[in-house]
């Protein structure tokens, strides 16, 4: 009798045991749904809807987000809209942004952290026809450079003087539109483009010498990657008065890892996120939103550190164009970014069977996309 | 021609020097961050610093606004002479002027872009030219023919014919008419050419240096170019002044009026 | 220099009818007969509306009658203001703010190309005749209302017209100052020996300056009587003369005649 009595007090420990690991333990209950409260989070998105935020969207449509138990509401970004500044007057509690800017609202006392950089790299670049002959910076010497001004300028400025070249005097700088029609009509030499978006346009239009689409091979591209001027754009910023706190800190973690894992569904499930966006009212057609997703996988994936992750050197040539185009006054400091979280979500990532970093076999390889005249 | 009274000029000078004393101090006073109103001193200083970037943007939004507002006026006061020539005409071009004065200018400069072009003067100085001719139109066509009949009928009883009746009459009775409007399209001239600006372009103007150091919330550099801005409208403004003071001495004459009373008591 | 003739004006069975036909005209002036001599001084009065104004300005060639004929110094109106036979003076002085005082006396000689030297010596001629000749280079706007009337009539004397129509030239001005430019005009007339046809409605004014008053009925504008002036040479005494207060009593009964006959 004390045999059987013993053996059902070790086995309601083991069982107590068992449900207590289950129930406590942090690791295996984030991002695996079972919510004893749901947080409702807001996010202001950089520009209107297109595939540059499809991870958000796919994260909300797919229930990713409520899997870490975040209810998410994407708030559309536009002409009159400062994202960072939204975030700093905590009218939301994240925001996209592109890192110069954000370090410019950030020094001009505007308390945000980058907590996530989702863009591994520089979708800028500077497009001319390639009769031009505009190849690299150097090339710009005497020529018409458009460009979008309102503070997009500066890779360029830095790229030319790189090469050499004193911007205004040694070429001339134009203000262009968001469109390509400037250079279309040959009024300038080059166009700034960013490869997801405008320089697809190029590409939806009709050649009127072949009557077909123009193409690639029609077109010369100078990436700002390569000249080594680029600056760092789309990342997740926090509230840095906030972040002291450990329930924002707690929602912060979950958040960077749900988006992370809705940009990573984008990579594995390209259709889906092209359907995604197309159904949260973007205003562009179809094929011009498969070509971005395309693009914009590919300023992603792959990351080589993580996804997320900072790359420090990027970083630091960010900080170094900035400072130099007097964009920034002086180096924010390492206050400015935090690879915490993202660091954390990898870990989470990995734990749920996800490969965080793009490289692994069959995970991702860029698609050939076809364009629709007018990016139908 | 009597000469300037220059202490006339003392009431504005002291009015500006304590309004900018009071700015300055406001600033300090109160605390005001930069980023929200600079000090009159920290906008002059910046000044100073980037004067070589922002004189050179002042001299090119400059001689566009001028330009405009010479074709302009031009454009103004020739059409306004011929349809009070041709009634019929001037009734037909009424509505068309009012239109193009209804369209905001924000409209217009991307039209004039598309049509002329985004590199060199000539669609920038189209947006000057379309919001400078409406005011001097209207103004010099009302002058031209808000003649007192008597004065016309005077000069039937010379046997004048219509064109001297232009220029002895209906030019003449036009001038204040024609000063008014240039007092208004003077500053508006510079106002047109750099919002024109904001929609493209060569980007060593005005308009520019303001977009790219607001988006960046240089605020201190904004002022300093809308500082030049000022500057040329104003210059602009006294010149128009100028004009209207030599043109028309007759209005600035001594303004004593000689009565009978003392012609006679001069005369005894 | 045209032959003197024995008629200065001669205004010959003129109607006038204002509006178009039908029931809307208004028929200002009917059989209207007169002649002036040369170097006579008229003067036209009646009620308003009696048409002295338009009759007037069908003398000045500035209206064209609807049936009759004007002949001016043996002319045509027509060609007597081509010629510019004569000058007008308006109750509002008309002067060009623009203008200075001289300029204003000059414009009808500059409309009619003088030269400039003839056109500085005329100008000063006539302020000297005004007895204005301190004030050539002053604005309008400086003078009083009885000194701008004056160059009013300098102007319109400027060329030497023979004729000179003048409608209620002092009507917009105080008793006094009108008395004074009556004077006045009496010296410039008698000095330049122009033949004056002069419009108002005072019936002292009328009586003071003219040889002859042409009273007329109104509605329509007809010649009622004419009273003819023997006072010799005006002086500011003839104001207070007896014949002077019959002579304007005549005038009076014709006036209240035309008004009682309507």
């Amino acid at each position: 009798m004390k045999n059987r009595w013993m053996k059902g007090v070790v086995s309601l420990v083991a069982v107590v045991a068992v449900l207590s690991t289950a129930c406590g333990s942090d690791e295996a209950a984030v991002g695996t749904g079972d919510c004893e409260s749901v947080d409702a989070v807001s996010l202001q998105l950089q520009w209107v809807t297109q595939a540059q935020f499809a991870g958000y969207y796919a994260a909300v449509d797919n229930g990713i987000y409520g899997d870490y138990c975040l209810d998410v509401t994407v708030i559309e970004g536009g002409v009159d809209i400062v994202p960072q500044q939204q975030l700093a007057s905590g009218a939301v509690d994240f925001a996209v942004s592109w890192v110069p800017k954000a370090l410019v609202s950030r020094e001009q006392g505007a308390d945000i952290v980058n907590v996530a950089q989702v863009f591994q790299r520089s979708g800028t670049l500077q497009v001319s026809w390639a009769d031009s002959g505009i190849d690299d910076p150097a090339d710009f010497a005497g020529k018409i450079v458009g460009n979008w001004g309102w503070g997009n300028e500066f890779e360029l400025l830095a790229g030319a003087r790189q090469a050499g070249l004193d911007p205004g005097s040694d070429f001339d700088l134009v203000g262009q539109s968001f469109d390509m029609l400037a250079l279309l009509s040959r009024e300038i030499d080059a166009a700034q483009a960013m490869i997801y978006n405008e320089y697809a346009q190029i590409l939806e239009a009709v050649n009127p010498a072949t009557g077909a689409l123009y193409e690639a091979s029609d077109l010369s591209v100078i990436d700002w990657n390569d000249v080594g001027t680029a600056m760092l754009q789309d990342a997740i910023w926090a509230s840095g008065s906030r972040l002291s706190d450990p329930g924002y800190q707690d929602i912060t973690t979950r958040f960077v890892a749900a988006s992370l894992e809705g940009w990573v569904h984008c990579r594995d499930n390209f259709d889906d996120c092209v359907d995604v966006v197309l159904n949260n009212g973007s205003a562009l057609g179809a094929s011009h939103q498969a070509w971005q997703m395309n693009e914009i996988n590919n300023l992603i994936w792959p990351s080589d550190g993580g996804v997320g992750m900072m790359d420090e050197d990027l970083w630091d040539q960010t900080i170094s164009v900035a400072t130099s185009e007097r964009v920034l006054k002086s180096d924010p400091g390492s206050g400015a970014y935090t690879t915490t979280y993202a660091s954390a979500a990898q870990d989470t990532l990995r734990a749920k069977g996800i490969d965080p970093t793009g490289t692994m076999q069959g995970s991702w390889s860029p698609r050939d996309i076809v364009l629709n005249p007018g990016g139908e | 021609m009597r000469l300037p009274r220059l202490w006339a000029a003392g009431p504005p000078l002291v009015v500006g020097v304590v309004g900018l004393v009071l700015w300055e101090g406001a600033v300090a006073g109160f605390g005001i961050q930069e980023f929200l109103l600079p000090r009159p001193s920290s906008i002059f200083t910046h000044l100073l610093e980037d004067w070589a970037v922002i004189s050179h943007a002042g001299w090119e939004t400059g001689r566009i606004a001028v330009s405009g507002l010479l074709v302009g006026i031009l454009l103004g006061v020739l059409l306004a002479v011929f349809t009070t020539r041709f009634r019929v005409l001037h009734d037909g071009l009424a509505p068309l002027a009012v239109a193009i004065n209804a369209t905001p200018i924000v409209a217009l400069a991307p039209i004039f872009n598309a049509w002329f072009g985004i590199t060199g003067t000539l669609s920038n100085q189209a947006v000057v030219v379309a919001v400078v001719f409406f005011p001097v139109f209207i103004n010099t066509a009302r002058g031209l023919t808000d003649v007192h009949p008597a004065e016309i009928e005077l000069m039937r009883s010379y046997a004048a014919g219509d064109w001297a009746i232009l220029r002895e009459v209906r030019i003449p009775n036009a001038l204040p008419f024609f000063a008014n409007a240039l007092r208004l399209a003077a500053p508006l001239s510079v106002i047109a050419a750099i919002v024109a600006e904001y929609f493209g372009g060569p980007q060593d103007r005005i308009g520019n240096v303001i977009t790219s150091n607001a988006a960046l919330a240089r605020y201190d550099v904004t002022w300093a170019a809308i500082a030049m801005a000022s500057v040329i409208g104003l210059v602009l403004f006294a010149v128009a002044l100028v004009v209207e003071r030599v043109s028309m001495p007759w209005r600035f004459a001594g303004d004593e009026e000689i009565t009978e009373e003392l012609e006679r008591e001069r005369q005894t | 220099m045209n032959a003197t003739s024995d008629v200065a004006v001669v205004v010959d069975g003129v109607h006038k009818v204002f509006g178009g036909a039908g029931a809307d005209d208004v028929t200002a002036l009917a059989g209207i007969d007169l002649a002036v001599v040369p170097g006579e001084f008229v003067s036209l009065i009646g009620p308003s509306g009696c048409g002295k104004s338009t009759l007037l300005r069908l003398i000045g060639d500035l209206l064209e009658p609807t049936a009759g004929t004007v002949t001016v110094f043996a002319k045509p109106a027509h060609q007597a203001r081509l010629d510019q036979d004569y000058g007008m003076v308006f109750q509002h002085p008309g002067l060009f703010d623009w203008r200075s005082v001289a300029a204003n006396i000059e414009l009808p000689l500059e409309l009619h190309d003088w030269s400039k030297a003839d056109r500085s010596a005329r100008s000063a001629a006539m302020l000297e005749l005004v007895r204005l000749e301190e004030f050539g280079g002053h604005y309008p706007r400086q003078l009083s209302g009885g000194m701008q009337q004056r160059v009013s009539i300098a102007r319109a004397l400027s060329f030497e017209p023979r004729l000179l129509l003048m409608d209620e030239p002092f009507g917009a001005l105080d008793e006094m100052t009108r008395e004074h430019m009556q004077g006045e005009l009496l010296r410039i007339w008698r000095e330049t020996e122009t033949t004056v046809v002069f419009v108002t409605h005072s019936i002292p004014e009328a009586t003071f300056l003219s040889n002859r008053v042409v009273v007329l009925s109104s509605r329509p504008g007809r010649i009622s009587s004419v009273v003819k002036v023997d006072l010799g040479d005006r002086t500011d005494d003839t104001r207070e003369d007896p014949e002077f207060f019959r002579i304007a009593t005549e005038v009076r009964e014709a006036l209240r005649a035309v008004e009682a006959g309507e």
